[in-house]
């Protein structure tokens, strides 16, 4: 950060600060405020404008987010219609039941379906290719399609490599092959380098659409082995070794099947609804399977009718659980008393959801506009 | 509130200390370091155990002249003074020029309370908490002279209670408190208003 501070240092105007207050002080100010307070405050000074929407303060303004011991602002967005849902909102018992919600439009390239968020930069399937967007600050990106034919059987992760200071994208397919075995394509675009590359990709497990990112990988639940010696477990996909690493085995629990993953403080927590309990394990050191811990095993009594699935999407600071129920219903689970509050959807078709942060970062790092 | 020891911008940002607690201690047990470093001469055994020394003093001066006494284990949260101390400059009254005898008064103090042992992290935030619960231009005050002294603990409290304080405001409130004189014309603001106009809603 000291290139930051020499450069805004040696082209300093005389926008005069109260008290003699320096650069550095400004810049120490401002990277603890909220992403959307820092694009209101834009509009202060020529300045400011030049500060905030330099990627070295996007990128210092990250690092403070994760330091911070409340968890940072997130939202929920969700495909089909494109919207962004407050979610902390929703726990706020002074609002009233309807979501609360903002439609952004992108034109020609309403997405299909989610590839994966980190960093607040959420990957979207659009129809001739990928856009990465921030939905803090509005920037989109729009990639090349890759040579993997997108179907809905295709699978999506998104993630960073801090050695590289990169972010990548995965789009991967399974086909049957001649032989009559399943085979996997799968392709890697990087943000940095701006191209897709195929990827060698040997007994890949069938993913779910969607990994979740943590620590420099992307993470799927998987059913390893095959009948009875089927197995659950988290197969994470390393972003800078481009390759599948070991399996990280799940807890087995009496009637239940963890299908979601989502990330909770910092860990993996998988969960289950199962129709008569609310199961949730959270792995408190990464990769260690002897370090899975059960959070909740709650009796639920009414949970909402699904038919497809239950994901859970978001964990809010006074610890209740949002979860898109099938494709119509968001609600807000309680753990601590099993009771829930639901919020309808706007749905066109499938709809996919992610948490993001706010943040400044731009889809465009590094790589020319 | 967090407690990290955030250093100034040019080094390392990933570096994190979360209570205020650990810093006082790490500086007591560097105090213990360097003072057995100094009566290496005289000490025969390993530096397990300190040798009885008095407590040393060091005395600060105000812009007006006035003069603040604090103990060393307290002043060492400072950079500024703790490279002063390990020089043996600091045998004389320090000039602080740019601090004013109000401020110092309550940089002193909370120096103090930071050194003290045996202080549980809630009460120590609590404190801390109304420690800054004053005008903003004595938390713009604090942090001028946090700085200059490059007392990590105050700078990260102070610069966080003023984030907190305008992390609501508009823009116009912005320019004020900070005494900014805009340098976009109505046109330019309009533009930059409209790009990014979701964020007002």
């Amino acid at each position: 950060m000291s290139s930051m501070k020499k450069q805004f240092a040696e082209t300093s105007q005389s926008s005069a600060v109260a008290e003699n207050i320096t650069e550095d002080i400004i810049i120490d100010i401002l990277s603890r405020l909220p992403a959307k307070s820092l694009m209101r405050f834009k509009c202060v000074s020529k300045r400011w404008l030049s500060l905030i929407s330099d990627q070295c303060f996007a990128k210092l303004h990250l690092q403070m987010l994760s330091l911070e011991t409340v968890a940072p602002s997130q939202k929920i967005i969700k495909s089909n219609p494109l919207q962004i849902i407050d979610y902390e909102a929703l726990d706020n018992d002074e609002v009233n039941d309807h979501v609360v919600v903002e439609s952004h439009d992108l034109g020609r390239d309403e997405p299909w379906g989610l590839a994966g968020s980190c960093h607040g930069l959420v990957s979207l399937a659009v129809y001739n290719g990928f856009l990465v967007y921030n939905p803090t600050t509005r920037e989109s990106r729009k990639l090349p399609a890759s040579n993997v034919v997108a179907t809905y059987e295709c699978f999506h992760g998104f993630g960073y490599i801090s050695t590289t200071d990169d972010y990548k994208l995965v789009h991967g397919a399974f086909f049957a092959a001649d032989d009559g075995s399943v085979e996997c394509v799968l392709e890697i675009f990087s943000l940095r380098y701006g191209s897709w590359r195929r990827v060698p990709s040997k007994d890949v497990p069938l993913l779910d659409r969607v990994g979740i990112y943590l620590n420099g990988a992307v993470h799927w639940i998987v059913d390893r082995g095959s009948g009875y010696r089927t197995e659950r477990a988290i197969i994470p996909f390393g972003l800078a070794t481009e390759t599948f690493e070991e399996a990280i085995p799940i807890p087995k629990v009496e009637g239940v099947l963890f299908e979601g993953v989502v990330i909770h403080e910092g860990c993996l927590l998988i969960c289950d609804v199962t129709s008569i309990s609310f199961e949730a394990w959270v792995m408190n050191e990464y990769g260690k399977k002897e370090s899975w811990t059960r959070l909740f095993s709650i009796p639920i009594d009414g949970f909402p009718d699904h038919n497809f699935y239950v994901i859970p999407i978001a964990y809010t600071r006074s610890g209740k659980i949002v979860f898109q129920i099938d494709v119509s219903e968001m609600i807000l689970f309680n753990p601590k008393d099993g009771t829930y509050k639901n919020y309808p959807i706007e749905e066109h078709h499938n709809v996919e959801s992610a948490i993001y942060m706010e943040t400044l970062v731009s889809p465009y790092i590094g790589h020319e506009q | 509130m967090r407690y990290l020891a955030l250093p100034l911008l040019s080094q390392n940002l990933t570096e994190s200390t979360a209570r205020a607690q650990t810093l006082s201690l790490y500086l007591q047990l560097s105090l213990q370091v360097s003072l057995s470093q100094r009566n290496e001469s005289t000490m025969s055994s390993s530096s397990s155990s300190l040798p009885s020394c008095p407590k040393k003093v060091v005395t600060l001066k105000s812009s007006e002249g006035e003069t603040f006494e604090i103990e060393e284990i307290a002043a060492l949260q400072s950079k500024t003074l703790e490279n002063m101390i390990d020089e043996n400059c600091a045998d004389t009254p320090i000039p602080l020029p740019n601090i004013k005898g109000k401020i110092l008064a309550k940089v002193v103090e909370y120096c103090n309370k930071h050194a003290e042992v045996g202080v549980d992290a809630e009460s120590l935030r609590a404190w801390d908490a109304e420690f800054v619960n004053v005008e903003n231009t004595t938390v713009f005050d604090y942090i001028l002279a946090a700085n200059f002294l490059e007392i990590p603990t105050l700078l990260d409290l102070t610069c966080q209670s003023v984030a907190d304080m305008i992390k609501g405001k508009t823009p116009a409130e912005i320019e004020k408190t900070f005494n900014i004189k805009s340098a976009f014309t109505p046109e330019e603001e309009e533009q930059v208003r409209r790009e990014n106009q979701w964020a007002f809603e």
